[in-house]
């Protein structure tokens, strides 16, 4: 596993010992992240079965989810470590609007917002100028530029996920996180969407962090692939340990 | 920060409306909903206000049953009234003759058939017409109640010939007037036939009753004369009086005392000068009762006098009307003061010998019988006036009476001592006693009639009733009210309001819970897209305002349609009723403060649908359950 020095400027996160546990229906489940360091630009593919941990672990990645126990879990952006144990909703929320990007399973766009303006969402959110042009480019590297003015619901699948991934990217941020992005659609669009998601955030150094259950799309583009090791420790009570795939 | 602030505050007000565009079909038919539900409540209010409140209004301050009447009749002065209706309770107390002054015959004029009526006197500002929607009769005017309109077959405009009959010296005579109906009082006035007129024409008919003349309406008769009194007489003669006709002048003369009175004492008293060989006598009127002790006279009349002089008859002695000094001003032509002046009677000794007749000798001729006194001035030495237009004023009290003067053209011959003719002195000490004004038409002095038998009268508000009952029963008068009637119309509006409180906390607890209930669904439904929001960063604060926003614009929009809906409604309604109506009333019509209400109970209804929306947490929408 690579990993970077403690205040390393080109680590984005750094988990250590980092515990989330969940019980559920009489079943406990246990996640544990003994290190990770997410560098800067890098595209890290999370894999696994369901129900091995990983949209958990994007939750914490995402803020919207506190560790149980951890030994350090900070996320640096702008030049400045935020250590995310010790910050409130408030902040939490404010660094998620600035420095994040989210990419849902089914594009998370807003049903009463045009495809332009759900695009635009996020810059006028940070109150940013000019985001008009930054989404009208976004969308035509997309090649959904002459969608912008429709309503979500009239898009195709893939047409939706682009516009997903664009409005994840609008106002810039130094992190996206994508959900199963391609879950939802062919075989041949995943393929496409996967490709400019990637020359994306390549182009842009945007470091996309993203989960998946389908590890042959990501193989070929990913930098780092990140899989669990599921290991039952007794009746009902299951751990799963991040690792490195070989 | 603060400028990020205000973005998302515009931005949520954005996202929401765009929201609510998006699924218009859904946000109108939640408008409906709520239209449906506050249009009825609206309604209710209005109802409420109006009609309730309207009938309430009627039956609470109905002049009926705010009414006060003595119910035995004595004389009320004009004082007495004017004091009373400066009491802060009495709305109006309007003075009322005798019951049987105010019974006339009226009929349409050309038409034949003559009707009895009783006439009621009226005032500005009796809410009896007033509140009854009749306005309050003018000079020559007056107000019919439905009843009298009915049996006379009038409408206003028409003109009534009213006849009022007096029996005088065994002749049956009419007193004639016209009067021009200017409006009918609805039937809660009254249910019989009344003629409301103001009360000046009242008094005149009472006065023609009593065979005075009314020179107003050209009704003959007598006038109310004013006539003298006197304080007391001097008794003079050539030759004494003997005991037993001195003692027996103040046996049924209205005399107290006669005694002899030296001429010092004499001159002082009367301001005249009796040779040394008269002999003269003072009869007093000074009580020996009550009267004696606080100095007061009960003062005698012309028939008093009439039955000393008859006593004296064979005598040789004359008698000569004493009234006690009064004081008075008299005024120049522009009404200036002149000088103060104190009046005494000067009577002549005509039928004395000339070596008894007191000085100075009456310049002026004795009063014809059936005129009044002679209006003339023995102005004091000191007083300097002359000419034409001068007057004099006395104060009598509260009252004042002013009458012309003509100055004769000797002065009196005593300082601080200026005399009139014995009658017009005695007119003035009437006017200490009673109203007494000059009538210059006439050129004599009449009396103002002394009180009035009854009086009706308003209180305020009927929560008023009772306690001036009380305090005209404290006064000795026992008075008519509607006591027992109040308070019927108290308990009943009393439950009325409850029951229609009652109907009202039912609406609004519907009419809430339905608002929280479609808000709250609303977010339900929005959960995700509310949470995408929450997950790209929209504080927690700011998407509460969301469902606010939405709600203030649903409620607003739902609100809007139930006014538009109530309005033509409402406006139906009291068109209906327009009839029932009087002016400035409505039968529905809905204050402010019920519409504060209404808004206020949409916007909790918004809070409860905020509440909702602060637990919803942004990892919701990264899921799909």
């Amino acid at each position: 596993m690579e990993q970077g020095e403690p205040g390393d400027g080109r680590v984005v996160y750094r988990l250590r010992e980092v515990v989330k546990s969940r019980a559920k229906g009489g079943s406990a489940f246990e996640l544990c992240v003994p290190s990770l360091d997410i560098g800067r630009g890098e595209f890290v593919a999370i894999v696994g079965a369901s129900g091995c941990g990983k949209s958990t672990l994007l939750d914490m990645l995402g803020l919207v989810l506190s560790p149980s126990q951890c030994g350090e879990f900070s996320l640096r952006v702008a030049g400045q470590s935020h250590s995310l144990m010790e910050l409130g909703e408030a902040s939490l929320a404010g660094l998620r609007r600035a420095h994040l990007g989210y990419v849902l399973q089914t594009g998370g766009l807003l049903p009463f917002l045009t495809v332009g303006n759900n695009v635009h969402l996020p810059c006028r959110l940070n109150a940013q100028r000019g985001g008009q042009l930054q989404v009208k480019t976004l969308l035509e590297r997309l090649k959904i530029g002459d969608q912008a003015h429709k309503k979500p619901q009239f898009l195709s699948g893939g047409q939706r996920q682009r516009a997903a991934i664009a409005r994840a990217l609008a106002h810039r941020p130094p992190v996206v996180l994508a959900d199963e992005p391609t879950a939802a659609v062919d075989k041949f669009t995943a393929l496409e969407i996967r490709d400019q998601f990637k020359e994306l955030t390549a182009s842009l150094g945007i470091t996309l962090v993203m989960v998946t259950h389908d590890e042959a799309l990501v193989r070929p583009v990913a930098d780092r692939i990140l899989t669990f090791q599921v290991e039952p420790l007794g009746e009902g009570h299951t751990r799963s340990t991040l690792r490195e795939a070989s | 920060m603060a400028a990020r602030e205000n973005t998302g505050r515009a931005l949520v007000l954005r996202l929401s409306l765009a929201d609510l565009w998006h699924e218009w079909i859904l946000s109108l038919c939640l408008m409906l909903a709520v239209a449906a539900i506050l249009a009825p409540l609206l309604l209710l209010f209005g109802l409420k206000h109006g009609t309730i409140e309207t009938l309430r209004y009627r039956l609470i301050q109905n002049p009926v049953n705010r009414e006060i009447r003595p119910t035995i009749s004595r004389s009320y002065s004009r004082g007495w009234i004017k004091a009373l209706n400066q009491r802060p309770e009495v709305e109006l107390a309007i003075p009322n003759t005798r019951q049987l002054s105010a019974s006339v015959l009226v009929r349409l004029k050309g038409g034949k058939q003559e009707t009895r009526m009783e006439i009621v006197p009226t005032a500005p500002g009796d809410p009896l017409l007033l509140q009854n929607r009749a306005p309050v009769p003018g000079e020559g005017q007056c107000v019919l109640s439905q009843e009298a309109m009915r049996k006379l077959g009038a409408k206003a405009g028409d003109t009534l010939v009213v006849t009022t009959a007096r029996r005088r010296g065994g002749v049956y005579e009419k007193g004639v007037m016209e009067l021009k109906v200017a409006g009918a009082a609805d039937p809660r006035a009254t249910t019989q036939g009344r003629l409301f007129v103001l009360l000046p024409v009242l008094e005149a008919m009472e006065s023609y009753k009593d065979g005075e003349a009314v020179p107003r309406y050209g009704w003959p008769g007598s006038l109310p004369q004013a006539y003298p009194l006197y304080d007391g007489a001097v008794v003079a003669g050539p030759q004494p009086l003997d005991n037993t006709l001195l003692l027996s002048l103040r046996i049924n003369t209205g005399f107290y005392r006669s005694q002899a009175m030296g001429r010092e004492e004499l001159l002082k008293t009367s301001g005249l000068s009796f040779p040394e060989k008269a002999h003269t006598y003072f009869l007093s009127t000074l009580g020996s009762g009550a009267g004696a002790s606080t100095g007061r006279s009960s003062p005698v009349d012309e028939k008093n006098l009439e039955a000393v002089r008859a006593k004296l008859r064979g005598a040789e002695a004359a008698l000569l009307p004493w009234v006690a000094p009064q004081k008075a001003e008299l005024l120049g032509p522009g009404g200036k003061a002149l000088a103060q002046v104190e009046l005494y009677a000067l009577p002549g000794g005509g039928d004395l010998p000339a070596e008894t007749r007191p000085v100075p000798a009456p310049p002026w001729p004795a009063a014809n019988k059936g005129e009044g006194p002679r209006l003339m001035l023995m102005a004091a030495p000191e007083v300097k006036a002359s000419g034409e237009g001068l007057r004099l004023r006395l104060k009598m009290g509260e009252r004042e009476l002013a009458f012309p003067v003509s100055l004769t053209t000797e002065p009196s011959p005593r300082a601080g001592v200026s005399f009139i003719p014995p009658e017009l002195a005695g007119v003035l000490r009437l006017g200490q006693t009673r109203p007494v004004r000059y009538d210059p038409e006439h050129k004599q002095f009449l009396i103002h009639r002394r009180g009035y038998a009854a009086f009706r009268l308003y209180t305020r508000s009927i929560d008023q009733v009772a306690g001036l009952k009380e305090y005209f029963e404290s006064q000795g008068i026992d008075v008519h009210t509607k006591a027992a009637e109040i308070l019927q119309v108290k308990e009943l509006d009393r439950y009325l309001s409850l029951i229609f409180w009652l109907i009202a906390a039912v609406g609004i607890a519907g009419g809430a819970a339905s608002l929280v209930a479609s808000l709250y669904a609303s977010v339900e439904r929005k959960k995700r897209d509310l949470a995408v929001l929450r997950l790209i960063g929209l504080p927690r604060g700011s998407l509460l305002r969301f469902p606010v926003y939405q709600g203030v614009v649903l409620a607003g929009g739902g609100f809007l349609a139930a006014l538009g809906f109530f309005g033509a409604l409402a406006q139906t309604i009291n068109t209906l009723f327009a009839a029932h109506l009087h002016p400035g009333e409505s039968f529905c019509r809905l204050p402010w403060q019920e519409l504060a209400a209404t808004l206020a109970v949409a916007a909790l209804a918004a809070v409860l649908a905020a509440w909702r929306v602060s637990r919803i947490e942004p990892a919701e929408a990264l899921r799909d359950e």
